[in-house]
């Protein structure tokens, strides 16, 4: 299985503190003005301007690598976001004034961008990731999200996502103000998943070669 | 196949350590280092009550692992999709299809009202869809929320019906009423609330009897007596008889108007391979049939497990096989007038295609040209294109409606438009 581009490209980025609720105002001001100027990007459609914030060549804190994930995930998220099923102030704050259309061209567009090339993170606790592996075994994370972590359909990638946001997710499902598609399957595994359990997959998951 | 799109089924939890234990019971079975095969006790009411959300998985098999039902998109597809998609769609010389309406998430049963609106029930969405035509444009208004899986919906002296898992609604006189309609009557609720194959498709009879079916709440097993079969109802009174027993997941039928009997299409259970066993279609031609579930499957193939000693010859063969997972659903005889003349009471086919499969098929409408008796049936594919690739699809066919100028009205529930096949020569 490929996708994974061969372009290099820097390490994310990480922005903490009151950079961060800068950078939130700066995306929502970047969301309304994004909407009236006529300056368009070469690529990216208008709407995604207000993305790029934080979802750019740079990572904002807290903010996944969205680009390749497929256009039918792209756009369940924000879908769910704008109808607050979703939490997150940003992003329901930047899907509240889109419309179908946005969320359409924003689906095709960051689906149509190369995977981050990033290199992992070097793992310094083998444990953990042993842990981690045999829980993605046992909860048959591979039989949705394929056995390289790279993503089917609407089940995304995730391998080599930051593992912060890995746990984050996982418990988000886990205590159901995260909603799942597809059959509820996210809702249903983990269901079932300890702390210690969600702390091992994030970690195999950020850190698979 | 079976459970559909989406899933979003609202089951309440709490099935959690009962799904743990059995994720834990699976793996002593699996090969150590493999990941383990999904397994489920459904034969109990525990189960059949509040199915975990991924129920649909219970028999998973090591050669079909890790095929469930594709995710909905997550918006119904936009006009210029839907142009760009029905480019790819095939049909016999003379026919031409169209946009109908858009914008109808989860389109699923079809019915028209005496003043020209199409009622559209839908599956996960919990809504029912009034499209009416204003100034030439057909406008879609969403005039029931909340309804726990309302995909069967017919009309008739005025009124809409609506069958939500577990009760028919009556709404009176709702063409005049699409803005505020009236409050439900309950006209028939003696049926149980088991969500899994409990969406259902409503079919009137000259009698003004309405066809129901209910499926068994999970793929395979020995079923509960409550479903299983199909039972026709007397809505006035309530008065109710079991026509069909031995009936999986029927989501589609039709009276045949040249013999008045019921005819109707049943998705075959899961996870035995990808090429069997064959789904079907049926004609009931003496009430109390049996058409074989769980003891035989596609008239001739026992089941592996759950034959329990009795032999295929001892059910109803259906019709024709209309072949593994191709997940027939709404079907409707042909009694228009303005298709040619050899289509006259041919039967079309909804079939929303596969999930339990490497590669999908169906996807697509089939044509059934048969004799009153069931005799002689002739099958071809009408309408295809839906299907891209190995497993994605742009669209999946779930209910047929012939309108009243004749053409074929078909419902989307992916890419949540309705469709129109004209004969233009």
């Amino acid at each position: 299985m490929s996708g994974v581009s061969p372009r290099a490209r820097k390490p994310a980025r990480r922005i903490s503190g009151p950079a961060r609720a800068a950078l939130a105002v700066v995306t929502l001001l970047a969301c309304t003005s994004a909407r009236t100027t006529s300056a368009r990007a070469a690529e990216a459609p208008e709407v995604a301007q207000a993305c790029l914030a934080c979802h750019g060549e740079a990572l904002a804190e807290g903010a996944p690598p969205i680009a390749g994930h497929s256009s039918n995930y792209i756009q369940l998220q924000l879908v769910f976001f704008r109808a607050g099923r979703r939490k997150n102030e940003i992003m329901q704050g930047v899907a509240e004034g889109l419309s179908d259309n946005d969320i359409r061209a924003l689906g095709k567009y960051f689906a149509s961008l190369p995977v981050p090339d990033v290199k992992p993170p070097a793992d310094t606790q083998a444990d953990l990731t042993k842990a981690g592996e045999a829980a993605a075994l046992q909860h048959r994370c591979a039989a949705c999200h394929g056995d390289t972590y790279l993503g089917i359909q609407a089940a995304p990638r995730v391998a080599r996502l930051p593992e912060a946001y890995l746990a984050k997710a996982l418990g988000d499902y886990r205590t159901g103000t995260r909603p799942s598609s597809g059959g509820a399957a996210m809702t249903e595994v983990a269901g079932s998943l300890s702390d210690a359990d969600i702390k091992a997959l994030a970690h195999y998951l950020a850190v698979l070669p | 196949m079976t459970a559909s799109n989406g899933l979003r089924l609202r089951i309440a939890r709490g099935t959690r350590g009962m799904a743990a234990a059995l994720v834990a019971a699976g793996l002593l079975t699996g090969t150590a280092g493999a990941q383990a095969l999904k397994q489920y006790d459904s034969s109990g009411k525990a189960f059949w009550k509040n199915p975990p959300p991924d129920w649909f998985l219970g028999d998973e098999t090591s050669a079909q692992k890790g095929l469930a039902p594709p995710a909905n998109p997550a918006l119904p597809a936009s006009d210029e999709e839907l142009a760009e998609n029905l480019k790819a769609v095939k049909l016999p010389p003379g026919f031409t299809i169209s946009v109908y309406a858009s914008g109808v998430p989860e389109a699923r049963q079809m019915a028209f009202g005496d003043k020209g609106t199409l009622f559209v029930g839908s599956f996960g969405a919990t809504n029912v869809y009034a499209i009416v035509d204003q100034g030439g444009k057909k406008v879609v208004k969403t005039i029931l929320k909340g309804l726990n899986m309302p995909t069967g919906v017919a009309f008739r002296d005025g009124a809409l019906y609506v069958v939500a898992i577990d009760k028919i609604f009556r709404y009176d006189n709702i063409e005049a009423n699409l803005d505020k309609p009236p409050e439900p009557v309950v006209v028939y609720d003696d049926m149980p609330s088991y969500v899994a194959h409990g969406w259902k498709y409503l079919t009137f009879d000259k009698d003004g009897w309405v066809y129901v079916p209910l499926g068994p709440p999970f793929n395979i097993g020995n079923p509960p007596s409550s479903v299983s079969q199909v039972r026709r109802v007397d809505l006035k009174t309530g008065a109710a008889e079991i026509v069909a027993l031995g009936v999986r997941n029927s989501v589609g039928g039709d009276i045949d108007p040249r013999t008045g009997r019921y005819w109707f299409t049943e998705n075959a259970r899961d996870w035995m391979s990808d090429d069997i066993p064959s789904d079907k279609l049926n004609m009931i031609s003496k009430v109390v049939e049996h058409f074989g579930y769980p003891y035989c499957h596609q008239g001739d193939m026992p089941d592996p497990k759950f034959a329990q000693g009795r032999t295929c010859a001892e059910f109803t063969p259906p019709v024709a096989k209309l072949g593994a997972h191709v997940a027939p659903l709404g079907m409707k005889f042909y009694t228009g007038s303005s298709f040619p003349a050899e289509y006259k009471n041919n039967i079309f086919i909804a079939e929303h295609g596969s999930w339990n499969r490497h590669k999908y098929q169906g996807g697509r409408i089939e044509r059934v040209i048969v004799d009153p008796d069931g005799k002689n049936a002739k099958m071809e594919t009408f309408a295809s294109g839906w299907l891209k690739g190995d497993r994605d699809y742009t669209g999946r066919p779930a209910d047929i409606l012939v309108a009243p100028d004749g053409a074929l009205l078909v419902a989307d529930d992916w890419a949540g438009a309705i469709y129109r096949i004209a004969y233009t020569k």
